[in-house]
């Protein structure tokens, strides 16, 4: 399933979206990840994985009016759809299978 | 806000919005605002400022590039074309030997052409300077005698007066006669000049010759004017302006001329050249002497047809009496014939005509040779860039992946070829200005570069160099361009199949007409070869013909000069005669055979009885001149034969009713006349008192023994003389100069043909350095890649000389039929062009297959 293959920051990205709905845009989520991570995220990075995103059919985006706030220019609101909801439960079940299957000694060794 | 809020730098986003689709642009500008004034607020401007540019900056990495979706915004016309000219400039000044070698080819093509169009222009532009040239006429005239007709160049000196006193269609008429003058220069000395002419002073009515001082219409009306032509004016009395020399005296021929008139020189593609005119008057009422160049200019709505008639009716009303009256017999018809100025130069097989005559045949032969170089260079040209070009297919899927149209890929082989051409054209111009005086001397006209500003060439120049390109280009913009990127991208075979055929046509034609104009070269070569070495039947080597000048005591003073000359040991003989290369006269006789009287023509010359002996001219039967018969003749084997007489010796020849003499001896046949044509019947008269030449047997190291004693009998006269097998030499100058021409076009042909075998080897060595690499790993042998790398094109060649055989043999012999005498054709000349042509090939085929060969397999398969 390569098209449906999410990216670590992909996925990133898409919980982003997913935390700020309805108001996900391309700052907002740079500022999100930037917040939750504590990494330094470029926009163009987010810009580039937002439209591959979009391209994959996980994200569907409109340009809203525009605002006085960024110097009269509109933003592009990004939402999840439900290929991107699955691939989000995927992704986490996955984790989540592995997780479990991850032996305790593991844990408790050091 | 109370103070205005700050700014991010603004250059950064200007790359932006070039790079980006201006939807995407604007949301990404929205974020980095927002991101700045952020950053502002918490870092400071400074970093802020750093950080925008930064990530800015990151938008245009390539990874960015495609949710960017990179936009070109459509260019204009102009932009495109200095965009693709940029491209191919780059392109073409990174392959430098390719550009050469299609450069060079194309040049030397174009250079060729050119010169051919200016010799062309020349030659067909004889007589066309004059205003009147399309109603001026020349009258010629035709002697008829039972059934052998001679045409002669000049007319009667009654006919053109009479002809304007009693036709209203004759506008003016003007005779002219050309006279050999004797001129008195400033130091006392005389020179002869060979190109004055007698001249009526209508002349200038009827041609249009720039005075540039006096008056035209006043110049030769005076008895003793002179008018001078501008470098004749220099010549003999210096370099003062024009219009003060008018007026000046000359001693011409011992009688004091006024000059009256200088003109401009003459042009030299003219068939009535001259360097003065000399005022003269002379009306008799006889129509005896065919005299005088008669030209008519006919008025302006006068059909020439109409005028031949009326010509007609005048010949059998006035002029069949009064030759009847004046020429004793009624056996003889004259008729006279209009021909038109411009076509006088290329009238041959006149007697006593003016100028060398030129030939149109020719005209067309060399024409059509030029054309079809340049058709060689040309296809090669076509052949080497569509080679080329197959080579980048790997730019031309980049092109396409980009987007780019076939118009826009078609307009840039275009604009490419344009520029080739046009450097080629420049290079050619550059070559046809340095090679100049060759030309001049292959061609017999010079070549300014004045001549190429004329707006018609510029016309024909700049649509050739269009022509070109466009066929050159059009190939690969039609076919290349509209391959599909992934095709074009797949490797540089992808056209080759398709198109090999195309190619090798292209090849074999090349090697056609190479094979082709070689063993023209060589046929040729071999003609006048055999035109210079023939035996023409009397002695040529060490044979000087001194001139005797005109006097009227000429004929007696030569023969005092002749025995003083036959003192000095040095000479081995001295005769007085006419030059046994140069006719004197011609006359219609009539012999007596088996009891039937016949009229025949036949040649004359003067001869005196030492003749036969020193040019070696054996008798076959009857005896030579003794000194004191005059009425009798020698003839020579083909008079003997078409007089059908069985004993010659003792007949009689009848020239009039009171003219008669007598056979005594019959001469072998020689060559008076050039090898075109056959031995004719022929008259040797014991007359040494007109059209006489001093023929003196003398080693060209001895002529001091004349010249010493020269001018104790003709003091006002220089002495010239000319040895007879250098102005035999002289009489193949036309065969010569075809000869030079056509080893000048067989080698440029070959050498054209070359370059493209060169730049093709190239191309297909390259396309088969896999091949050569793996044949080489599994055991192939240098002489096996030859093989390999050679075959496709020796079958070509061979297939070249299986057409160029038939096709230059057919068109040799064709040539070959102008000639009387004539070398045959055999199989070596076609072997040899054939032999030599192959292995030019082979050497250019060689210099890249031996690299191949020779080329470690490791190398040639690392490629790509």
């Amino acid at each position: 399933m390569k098209g449906s293959y999410l990216g670590e920051f992909e996925e990133l990205v898409l919980l982003s979206v997913a935390m700020l709905h309805p108001e996900a845009y391309g700052y907002a989520i740079s500022q999100t990840i930037g917040v939750q991570t504590g990494r330094q995220v470029s926009l163009s990075a987010v810009h580039s994985s937002l439209h591959r995103l979009e391209k994959k059919g996980f994200l569907a985006s409109q340009l809203a009016g525009a605002t006085t706030q960024r110097g009269g220019k509109r933003r592009r609101f990004f939402a999840m759809t439900t290929a991107g909801k699955s691939a989000l439960h995927e992704a986490r079940q996955v984790r989540q299978r592995m997780w479990n299957l991850v032996p305790t000694i593991v844990w408790e060794s050091n | 806000m109370s103070h205005p809020s700050p700014q991010p730098p603004q250059w950064p986003l200007r790359l932006l919005r070039r790079y980006g689709n201006p939807e995407l642009v604007e949301e990404i500008q929205g974020d980095l605002y927002e991101s700045f004034i952020d950053r502002v607020n918490h870092r400071g401007i400074t970093y802020a400022r750093w950080r925008y540019v930064w990530e800015t900056l990151a938008f245009l990495r390539p990874a960015s590039q495609t949710h960017l979706r990179v936009h070109h915004p459509p260019a204009s016309r102009g932009e495109l074309f200095w965009t693709y000219t940029r491209l191919s400039a780059r392109y073409l000044l990174k392959h430098k030997a390719f550009l050469l070698i299609n450069v060079l080819g194309l040049a030397l093509g174009i250079a060729t052409c050119l010169a051919i169009m200016h010799y062309v222009r020349f030659e067909l532009g004889y007589d066309t300077s004059h205003v009147h040239a399309q109603r001026i006429y020349r009258v010629s005239t035709n002697i008829y005698s039972d059934g052998s007709e001679e045409k002669v160049a000049p007319a009667v000196y009654g006919l053109a007066p009479t002809l304007q006193a009693n036709y209203d269609e004759v506008e003016a008429a003007v005779r002219l006669v050309p006279t050999t003058a004797i001129i008195q220069q400033k130091d006392g000395t005389v020179a002869s000049e060979d190109y004055f002419f007698l001249a009526d002073p209508e002349i200038f009515q009827v041609f249009t010759h720039p005075m540039l001082a006096g008056d035209p219409n006043k110049a030769l009306q005076r008895p003793n004017s002179v008018v001078l032509s501008q470098s004749m004016a220099k010549k003999y009395l210096g370099n003062a302006p024009p219009t003060s020399l008018i007026g000046s005296h000359l001693v011409i021929d011992r009688q004091t001329y006024e000059l009256t008139g200088i003109i401009e020189d003459v042009p030299k593609n003219s068939d009535l050249r001259f360097d003065a005119l000399l005022s003269w008057e002379y009306n008799p009422d006889e129509w005896l002497e065919v005299g005088s160049f008669t030209y008519l200019l006919l008025k302006p709505d006068i059909k020439p047809e109409a005028f031949a008639q009326k010509l007609e009716a005048f010949d059998q009303k006035i002029v069949a009496p009064r030759v009847a009256q004046d020429w004793g017999t009624s056996t003889i018809t004259v008729r006279h014939h209009l021909y038109p100025l411009t076509e006088l130069h290329y009238t041959t097989n006149l007697l006593g005509d003016t100028e060398e005559k030129g030939n149109k045949s020719y005209v067309y032969i060399f024409s059509f040779i030029a054309l079809i170089i340049l058709i060689v260079a040309g296809v090669n040209y076509v052949n080497l860039f569509i080679a080329q070009v197959t080579r980048r297919n790997v730019e031309v899927g980049v092109a396409k992946a980009m987007g780019a149209s076939q118009w826009q890929l078609g307009w840039q082989y275009i604009s490419e070829c344009f520029i080739i051409t046009l450097l080629a054209l420049i290079l050619a111009l550059a070559i046809v200005l340095l090679a100049g005086q060759i030309f001049a001397n292959l061609l017999g006209t010079p070549i300014v570069w004045q001549t190429f500003l004329q707006s018609d060439t510029v016309g024909i120049l700049l649509s050739l160099v269009l022509l070109i390109s466009i066929l050159a280009g059009s190939y690969p913009a039609l076919v290349l361009a509209s391959s599909r990127a992934v095709v074009a991208l797949k490797g540089p075979s992808f056209l080759h199949r398709s198109r090999g055929r195309l190619r090798k046509v292209f090849i074999a034609f090349q090697f056609t007409v190479a094979i082709s104009l070689v063993a023209g070269a060589l046929i040729v070569r071999e003609q006048v070869f055999y035109m210079r070495h023939k035996d023409l039947g009397f002695q040529q080597q060490e044979i000087a013909a001194v001139t005797i000048p005109y006097d009227t005591d000429g004929s007696q003073k030569a023969f005092a000069f002749k025995q003083q000359l036959q003192q000095d040991s040095r000479i081995e003989g001295v005769a007085i005669g006419s030059r046994p290369d140069g006719l004197w006269s011609w006359s219609s006789v009539s012999v007596t055979a088996q009891g039937q009287t016949k009229t025949m023509a036949a040649n004359g010359i003067n001869v005196d009885e030492d003749y036969l002996q020193v040019l070696q001219l054996p008798l076959v039967a009857g005896q030579n001149f003794t000194p004191i018969q005059p009425q009798q003749v020698i003839v020579n084997e083909a008079f003997v034969k078409q007089a059908s007489w069985d004993d010659p010796v003792g007949q009689e020849v009848v020239f009039s009713e009171t003219d008669k003499k007598e056979v005594i001896g019959v001469v072998k046949d020689f060559h008076f006349a050039p090898l075109h044509e056959h031995i004719e019947p022929l008259i040797l008269f014991h007359d040494t008192s007109v059209g006489i030449n001093l023929l003196v047997n003398i080693a060209p190291s001895d002529l001091e023994a004349i010249k010493a004693i020269w001018p104790n009998f003709f003091p006002n006269a220089p002495l010239e003389f000319e040895f007879l097998d250098q102005a035999l030499d002289s009489r193949y100058r036309t065969e010569q100069r075809l000869l030079t021409l056509f080893n000048y076009f067989s080698g440029l042909s070959i050498f054209v043909a070359c370059l493209g075998l060169l730049g093709l080897t190239a191309f297909t060595v390259q396309q088969k350095t896999k091949e050569i690499g793996i044949r080489k790993v599994l055991g192939a042998n240098r002489r096996a890649i030859m093989y390999l790398l050679s075959r496709e094109f020796a079958v070509l060649l061979l297939i070249a000389a299986v057409v160029a055989t038939p096709v230059a043999w057919l068109a040799m012999r064709y040539w070959l039929q102008d000639f009387a005498y004539r070398t045959t054709i055999g199989a070596p000349v076609f072997l040899w062009a054939i032999g030599g042509v192959a292995l030019l090939a082979l050497i250019t085929l060689s210099y890249h297959t031996l690299k191949a060969a020779a080329t470690n397999p490791t190398d040639s398969l690392r490629y790509e």
